[in-house]
């Protein structure tokens, strides 16, 4: 993953809450009510905003292999065939 | 406001990339917008995570279910009186345990719609609104 600007800092205030620069939340689109998601991956804090972009990039994430759907309905009906 | 509540099959149709996955995406994105609601069984949640955990390991199914929770997607515990109800739902029409859960909540409300992939639900149409997504035609 490649920065695409100079690392920022900002400081955390009262309660946890963290101010994030202006030109970031124009560049990634972020806007008052838009649900940021935090992952700790060792030491860093990844945050990604919920955008409509994260939605279309999921879409066929494990495009080229066999399909889980049809796997998950075989899975069922064996399961049900024990019951 | 419409609660779509959406199966596992339909979920794993959007990670394919398989017929119907648009329609998901377009869901999730309405329901991002606060236009809609979007809602998944806890059984069906964990039948969304066992298949990308199998095929692609941990830190897929950790990133998919992240995405798809910070996406706004609810899910629904199943408490004992959901499980209770999601058994008759079985007894009476036949359809796989996992589906009568989906069916269950898809009867919280008259604007509550299912939306499925898999046409083992078909019996529950009387009872409760489903859309079904396409057939997938590419079967690898």
């Amino acid at each position: 993953m490649e920065a695409i600007a100079e690392a920022q800092t900002v400081i955390v205030g009262n309660g946890g809450r963290v101010a994030i620069p202006a030109e970031i939340l124009e560049s990634l689109r972020i806007v008052p009510g838009t649900r940021l998601m935090l992952r700790v991956y060792g030491t860093r804090l990844i945050i990604d905003p919920a955008t409509a972009k994260l939605i279309d990039s999921m879409q066929g994430r494990f495009a080229g292999g066999p399909s889980m759907a049809d796997e998950l309905q075989r899975d069922r009906r064996e399961e049900d065939k024990k019951w | 406001m419409v609660t779509f509540v959406l199966d596992a099959s339909t979920v794993l149709r959007y990670l394919d990339g398989h017929a119907g996955g648009t329609r998901v995406a377009d869901i999730l994105k309405e329901g991002l917008a606060g236009q809609s609601r979007v809602s998944l069984s806890s059984i069906q949640w964990g039948e969304v995570a066992y298949l990308p955990y199998r095929r692609h390991g941990a830190d897929e199914r950790q990133t998919v279910l992240g995405n798809l929770l910070g996406s706004g997607v609810e899910v629904v515990a199943a408490t004992p009186e959901r499980a209770v109800r999601a058994g008759i739902i079985k007894a009476e029409t036949n359809i796989p345990y996992a589906d009568a859960f989906a069916v269950e909540l898809a009867g919280d409300s008259p604007e509550h719609l299912l939306v499925t992939a898999d046409f083992d639900a078909k019996p529950a149409e009387a009872d409760v609104r489903i859309e079904f997504l396409p057939v997938n035609s590419l079967r690898l």
